[in-house]
């Protein structure tokens, strides 16, 4: 099967700039260079139709177009390397794996756009892919790839390796530059947007890693040439992350547009231990947990979204019919409320009161009310979040009271837990949900006060 | 960490001092100088945030107010190795709990401390942890303690 991202991962030394060489790496830089002109390259882009990795498909093509008529000098590729999302890992394998295929990725996404110094900005908890890739950038530099003059062609472009310190909203598009600029990761209002004022106030092109690690076979192959690559309309190849309980987890790179049962069952195992699915997740925390009858659903960003929730960065998350769906979605929601950065109170309260919500139905002493309280919650959330943290959070719980309505019953009304999973001890958690913030926010939106 | 002969701290302030140095020259280093502290001291040792503010050109306050931000800085000494294990959904079906379980029993304050994580990127390997940059996964309980305790062993011999 075809491959792009992943294609040398499995050479020894795939990391070494002798191994990539020698599989035709910086070929494609090398013809951008001598023989297409930066629009040449951008066309090729567009041909491709593909979509952004970083989790919103945002159309790449279109993204480079407001770079090239924005204003200000000098202009930056940032490559978003803070893949913090859970249940992905896709760019942690290219940046161990295969680390000069992104440093070609970004010189090419440079050289199309007009931008001179590229940061990479790389979560602080990737050691190693940090360490991969900046020998590969030291050696790129050796090499002529980076600097003044590349190859002798007149294009100059630096590349600086920047690491991050622990915090999933630095992965966002505004976060990630004020982080880079040495402030608190608080996300920044838009506009401007970062093609016009992104970091240091000027132009920026903001692209995920597996975005920028296709650039090079679209350049060789040609965009027509990848777009084939999908199925079920999908353009492209997509590394699909899975984890939880399948026979073999791993980052699996298909034609964009395959379908979950095939992930799943033809590619990851299936199920394991022999046993059946319960539940899944498309795209990581941020996505709803969906039910096993829609395996069937196509993998790909207009799909999912049709179907009510998002690819976002494709980490599947399987859950075997042991699983409690309550346990799980309190999983997700102590991770937005652990990762939300306080800056705006729909999110500050609302992932909070999420969590204490799942924590009363684990145990036993939910209001009767709970199903209603976490809907209202979530879509207060949802409507009211300043940036996407908030407004994705309330989606792996909500999803869980739509899709398990009954789970919910049996552990509110009936007071037990159907997967035996949950303690049901009848004990009530320290904290209290906090009435007033929830009876606030409830009012805010609905007008209605809590009994 | 904390009680340093005089000798081996000037070492580590002079070793830190290059590399302020070094990323000063450089743009978007605020949380890399950070880093580099907390790679001389264990942690964000107050004098050692100091030269680091001046490099940067602001107050000291200033940039505790920029790591307090970020759950990878430490500001007090730590035991010489840390686990990080992930509590995310992934690894906790495959039982991230029984690991937490495992480590926080055998941590003690001179050996290693544990802290529940959020997702590591490690998911595949599941269930996942960081020991000190070691990543570590696929392990059951026992297994998990044994690397933690082969990282506390080698710091110990390096002393
Ligand atoms: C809370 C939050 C976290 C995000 N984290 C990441 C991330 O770790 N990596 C990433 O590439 N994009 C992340 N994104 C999406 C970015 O904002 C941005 O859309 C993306 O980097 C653009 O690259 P692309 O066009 O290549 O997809 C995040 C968004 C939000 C709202
Ligand atoms: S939605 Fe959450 S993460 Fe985003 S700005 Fe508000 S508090 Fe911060
Ligand atoms: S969920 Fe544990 S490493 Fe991702």
């Amino acid at each position: 099967m075809e491959q792009v991202c992943l294609r040398r991962i499995h050479n020894e030394d795939s990391h070494d700039i002798e191994t990539f060489m020698a599989h035709g790496g910086y070929d494609a830089l090398r013809k951008a260079l001598t023989e297409m002109t930066p629009e040449a390259v951008h066309d090729e882009v567009r041909a491709s139709e593909m979509g952004g990795r970083g989790g919103a498909g945002f159309p790449t093509a279109m993204k480079w177009n407001f770079l090239v008529g924005a204003k200000g000098e000098p202009k930056y590729v940032l490559c978003n390397f803070d893949e913090s999302e859970p249940g992905t890992f896709s760019n942690r394998i290219i940046g161990e794996e295969d680390p000069h295929l992104l440093v070609e990725g970004c010189a090419l996404a440079a050289y199309a756009t007009g931008c001179s110094i590229i940061f990479i900005y790389i979560r602080g908890e990737y050691f190693l892919a940090h360490e991969r890739v900046k020998r590969a950038i030291e050696q790129a530099y050796a090499r002529g790839f980076l600097g003044q003059n590349v190859m002798g062609t007149g294009f100059s472009v630096e590349l600086y390796l920047r690491r991050g310190a622990g915090a999933y909203i630095c992965g966002e598009e505004t976060a990630i530059m004020n982080s880079l600029e040495g402030k608190r990761g608080y996300p920044r209002a838009r506009p401007p947007f970062p093609a016009n004022e992104g970091l240091f106030g000027k132009p920026t092109l903001i692209n995920n890693v597996e975005t920028l690690s296709n650039l090079p076979d679209i350049v060789l192959n040609g965009g027509e040439w990848w777009k084939n690559l999908g199925v079920n309309e999908g353009a492209g190849l997509n590394i699909y992350c899975v984890s939880g309980h399948v026979e073999r987890p791993g980052a699996y790179e298909l034609p964009m547009g395959t379908t979950a049962r095939e992930l799943i069952f033809d590619h990851a195992g299936g199920v394991w231990q022999g046993r059946e699915l319960k539940a899944w997740k498309p795209g990581g925390a941020s996505s709803a947990i969906l039910p096993a009858d829609m395996l069937d659903l196509v993998l790909d960003f207009k799909p999912v979204m049709a179907a009510g929730t998002i690819l976002g960065t494709a980490g599947v998350v399987v859950m075997d019919d042991r699983t409690c769906v309550v346990d799980a979605a309190l999983r997700d929601a102590g991770f937005f409320e652990e990762e939300s950065c306080g800056f705006c109170f729909p999110c500050r309260d609302g992932t909070r009161v999420l969590r204490m919500l799942l924590e009363r139905v684990r145990r036993g002493v939910a209001a009767p009310d709970t199903m209603d309280l976490i809907e209202h919650a979530s879509q207060d959330m949802m409507g009211a979040s300043f940036c996407g943290l908030g407004q994705f959070a309330p989606w792996p719980v909500v999803s869980t009271v739509r899709n398990f309505p009954k789970e919910y019953e049996a552990h509110v009304l009936g007071k037990e837990c159907p997967a035996g999973v949950c303690p049901m001890d009848g004990a009530e958690p320290d904290e209290h949900v906090d009435r007033r913030t929830l009876q606030e926010m409830l009012v805010a939106q609905k007008g209605k006060a809590l009994a | 960490m904390a009680t340093q002969p005089a000798e081996v701290a000037a070492a580590a302030y002079a070793a830190l001092a290059r590399d302020i140095e070094a990323c000063a020259r450089e743009p978007g280093t605020t949380l890399d100088m950070l880093h580099a502290v907390q790679r001389h001291f264990g942690y964000l040792e107050p004098r050692a945030v100091g030269m680091a503010a001046d490099a940067l050109g602001i107050t000291k306050a200033q940039l505790y107010g920029v790591a307090t931000f970020y759950t990878m800085f430490f500001f007090e000494p730590k035991p010489p190795v840390i686990a990080r294990v992930c509590v995310n959904l992934s690894c906790h079906l495959r039982g991230a709990q029984e690991i937490l379980h495992e480590l926080e029993e055998a941590a003690r304050p001179d050996t290693f401390e544990v802290e529940e994580v959020m997702c590591l990127g490690l998911c595949e390997q599941a269930p996942a942890l960081l020991v000190n940059e070691e990543a570590v996964g696929l392990v059951s309980p026992s297994e998990a303690l044994a690397k933690v305790q082969a990282q506390v062993d080698a710091s110990s011999d390096g002393e």
